[in-house]
This record gives structure tokens, sequence and C-alpha cells, in this order.
């Protein structure tokens, strides 16, 4: 795994433009919202970074990647290796899911610098794990259904606006009514969660969001199980 | 299975839905053998061999590489190279680069350079991989399959692309490898190169092994051809024959010393005169073509 995130890593090196985008674009975005927003809505602009970085960084990076490698067969090469099928797929997105969590700390590390950080610190790092993991899993179940790096384009919209759609939706106008639609939807109860522990929501408090939030990630993940394909239709 | 059988199939069968791929195909590869694996398009070579690589398991029967099952990638495949018919890499690694790359996850150890230089790309080493030919990508995918000496090698059409010189040069390769005890599991459409190369060939049609054997057991059992050219119409020469070309002919013969003797005996009491007179025993592409049809 970590041999192919190795070399991955290199590729994208020899693409500057693709790192730059990758890693700027996402950071201004963010930055961006904090300062639209304002200090007094920075728990809003604190669940917006890892649903921005889920989305754009590993979500539609990874959708992309695998869709290619896929269609010029280099999945197919890499299968008749000893690595396992897990180690291939992860090791070709690492270097996303390590870029967006880069970035997802250095943000809020910032936030927490400028305002406050999370009053509830380690149940904020679950949320944001889980949020990260979410969009790794969606991403390798709409991989399986996207034929090109073209296609990618459109197959990852329904996922990249949705998700985060939910949970602006979630975020701004909270849970107190359409409780169930708001947590039944994938990333309502992920923002909910992420709201609530920058907020000082507990454990207990937090259990419904955080099942649900579990729940879709393993759906995600058993999705990308019963999708994926390692080589492109005949 | 004996002590030294590498890869060992009975009964293997691969279907997809209601058809039929692999029809209860047996076969036994012993180590060091070089086992030319041919078939008819559509008669499930590529079946078998994924099933004998660990891509997918037997719809039934049984299949062992190295005594355990070839879907066990830990055991199997770092005693394994392959080199597909077809697949990709990533264009902007380098030539030594992919060699390492696919070195490190073979599970064996070696030099990247040395594979490089025996791969005959030395001169490329440091080249991306997207400014390669047809032809150096075909090598590089030899590299990447004899990394750290494997034991067990499959070959899939591994001199398409190739010109000649590098054909040669590549089977001056893999014939040291083979020197070296390494088995090899070939799948080609030059069926010369099985010919001349091959310990034993299995010739698939229809999802069986229709025949098994080396060459020359499997040539004596189809009749030999006399080709010979003479000035005649194909009415009067007293044997049956194929024509080849303008006044070129082939007799098939199961007794080529009588029928050439017969032929010459004809031609002299017509006054005709024969010319380019050879005698040919069969060739896999007469084999095939018995099989095909």
């Amino acid at each position: 795994m970590f041999t192919i995130a190795k070399y991955e890593g290199i590729q994208l090196l020899r693409d500057p433009l693709v790192l730059l985008m990758s890693t700027l674009i996402p950071l201004a975005a963010c930055g961006f919202i904090y300062w639209s927003l304002g200090s007094a809505n920075i728990a809003l602009a604190a669940v917006f970074v890892p649903f921005f970085m889920g989305s754009f960084v590993i979500y539609g990076s990874s959708v992309t990647t695998l869709a290619a490698r896929r269609q010029n067969l280099f999945l197919k090469r890499l299968r008749c290796t000893s690595e396992s099928s897990a180690g291939i797929v992860i090791g070709l997105i690492l270097t996303f899911i390590l870029l967006a969590a880069a970035e997802t700390i250095g943000m809020i590390t910032v936030f927490s610098i400028l305002q406050t950080p999370p009053s509830n610190f380690f149940l904020f790092i679950v949320a944001v794990t889980l949020v990260l993991a979410l969009y790794v899993g969606f991403g390798l179940a709409t991989a399986g259904v996207t034929k090109s790096p073209d296609s990618a384009q459109v197959t990852t919209l329904p996922v990249a606006l949705g998700v985060m759609g939910v949970a602006f939706w979630v975020a701004v106008s909270g849970t107190e009514t359409l409780t169930l639609l708001k947590l039944a939807l994938p990333g309502g109860a992920a923002a909910e969660l992420l709201l609530g522990a920058w907020q000082g929501t507990q454990w207990q408090e937090a259990a419904i969001p955080l099942i649900v939030t579990v729940a879709w990630t393993a759906i995600a993940f058993v999705a990308s199980k019963f999708f994926f394909k390692w080589e492109p239709r005949r | 299975m004996t002590s030294n059988t590498l890869i060992e199939a009975k009964e293997l069968s691969v279907r997809y839905g209601d058809f039929i791929a692999v029809d209860r195909l047996s076969l036994a590869i012993a180590q060091g053998e070089l086992y030319a694996l041919l078939g008819t398009n559509g008669a499930g070579k590529t079946s078998t061999l994924e099933t004998l690589q660990g891509h997918r398991g037997p719809s039934s029967g049984r299949v062992a590489v190295f005594g355990a099952d070839p879907r066990d990638i830990k055991k199997v495949r770092p005693r394994t190279g392959i080199m597909l018919q077809e697949s990709g890499f990533a264009p902007t690694l380098k030539v030594a680069e992919t060699v390492q790359l696919f070195g490190d996850l073979s599970g064996r150890i070696d030099d990247a350079r040395r594979v490089v230089d025996v791969a005959g790309l030395s001169d490329k080493a440091n080249v991306r991989v997207s400014q390669l030919s047809g032809g150096e990508k075909r090598k590089l995918d030899f590299a990447t399959a004899i990394f750290g000496n494997p034991e067990l090698i499959f070959l899939d059409e591994p001199t398409v692309g190739l010109d000649i010189g590098a054909r040669d040069q590549l089977w001056a390769a893999i014939n040291e490898i083979r020197d070296q005890g390494c088995t090899i599991v070939l799948t080609t459409h030059y069926l010369e190169e099985a010919e001349q190369y091959a310990n034993r060939i299995g010739l698939m049609h229809h999802g069986k092994i229709q025949m098994e054997g080396c060459f020359s057991d499997l040539a004596s059992s189809f009749p030999a051809k006399i080709h010979f050219e003479a000035a005649a119409e194909k009415a009067a020469i007293p044997f049956p024959v194929e024509a080849e070309g303008p006044y070129a002919w082939a007799i098939s013969t199961e007794n080529a010393e009588r029928d050439v003797f017969e032929l010459q005996s004809w031609a002299r009491q017509q006054g005709i005169g024969i010319h380019g007179l050879s005698v040919r025993r069969a060739n896999l592409d007469d084999i095939f073509r018995t099989l095909s049809h």
C-alpha cells in the first residue's frame, strides 16, 4: 500500500499544476467561507472544512484517479502483484486522503488560533475522521460506476453536491425540525456531529448522529465492494 | 500431483452464467517446463490463465499452483511473475521507477537496473513510460514480470509489437531464465515460437484441451505435406492436391517416401518437369486449421 502511495505521490509532484490546485483551491475556499460567515459563525465554517476537503480533495480526486488507472489497465497490472486488493486501492488514493487530512487539520488549527478550539476536541476529531472516511467509501463506490476520468465530472456530482448540500442545510437550519430526515440523509448526521462537537456536545448526546454517521460510512464501503470494478467493462 | 508438478488443474470449469468458457479441463505443468497454451479465438485460454493466475476462482474443479490455491496471493504471488497481454503503466513514472515499483510489490528482491538491462531497456532507464514505443512497453512488461527471478512466469503474447531483432532478444532472455530452472506458461499467436521453444503444447478449442504433447508428437499424428511445382492441371495429377499458387501444389501424405516416388514416376511418364520438390512435416498452422474445422 505505501509503495503504491509513494509512487502516486511522485506522479503528483511531477504535475505541479494539479498539486497546486489540490492544495491552494480548497484552502482558499475554506478561508473565503470563514471570511464570509464571520467570526460569529466559526462553528459553521468548521463544519464546512472537512466536507469541502472530503468532497473535492478525496472524493473527486479518488474517482478520477481510480477511473483513469482502470481505463489504462494500470489497475489490472497492480492486481498481478503480491499486494492485496485493499492495499492497491487505498495505496492509489492515500496521497489524497493525507492531503485532505493535512489541510483539514491546518484549517481547523487556524480557526482554533483565530477563535477557540472545538469544545469537545476528541469528538470533533472522530467526526472529522468519519467524514473523510465517508468520502473515501463514496469515492470507491462511485469509481466502480465511472467508466473514464472524463465521465467522473458527471458521476461525482450527486455525492459531491448532494452530501455537502445536506450538511450545510443541517448546519444552518439545525435539527429541531425535520429531525429524522435531516439525520437520515447522508452528511446530515455528520454535520450535526461536527457542529455539536465544536459547540461542546457530550458523547451521550452525540450518540445518535455518531451511530448514523458510522452507518453511512459502513454503507459507503459495502457499496464500494459491490460496485468496484478492476477492469473496464468489455 | 507429483512432487515436481508446479501447476495442476483437475476438471476445471469456468462458467459465465450459462456460457461455459472452460469445460472440465485438466492439465499438469512440471517444474522447469515451458508449456505453451494455444487455442482458437474464444477457446477459453484467457479464462484458464486468469484462473491459474488467481484472478478468479473456478466454477468447479480444482486448481493448484505450488500446491496452493492461486487466489492465496501471499503464498503464490511472491513466486510468480505475470506478463499480461495488455496492461498499463503510470505514464509519468520512468522505466527504472516502474520496474522498482512492481519489484517492490512482487515480494522479491532484485536490482532494478539489472532487470532493465536484461529486458533490453538500458538506454531507456530514465525515460518516462509515456515516451516509450509499443514494443518498448512490452519489454517493460517483461521486466516487471522477471524481477526477482520468480520460479513461475506467465507470458501472455510476449512478443506482440516487437520487431524481429527485439523478438530474438526477448527469446534469448526467456531462454536464459528458463535455463535457470524457471517454469514458463506461454500463450502466443506466433505458432513458430511454440514449435521452437515449448517443451509441451496444449491446444484448446471449445473450452477443452483437444491435443497435448511435445510438438514432434503432435506433428507426427498429422500427415506431412509434399510441395512441388508442375505445369499440369489439377485434374491431371493422380493425387488429391491443394493449389498453393499458379502451378504450385501440395499433397498431404502418410507415407512421404512412397508418394514422392510415385509422383516422380508419374511426372517422368508424362514428360512433366517437377520443381521445388520438398517434404514438410505438419506444423502448428496445419494442426490449428484441422482443430478449427
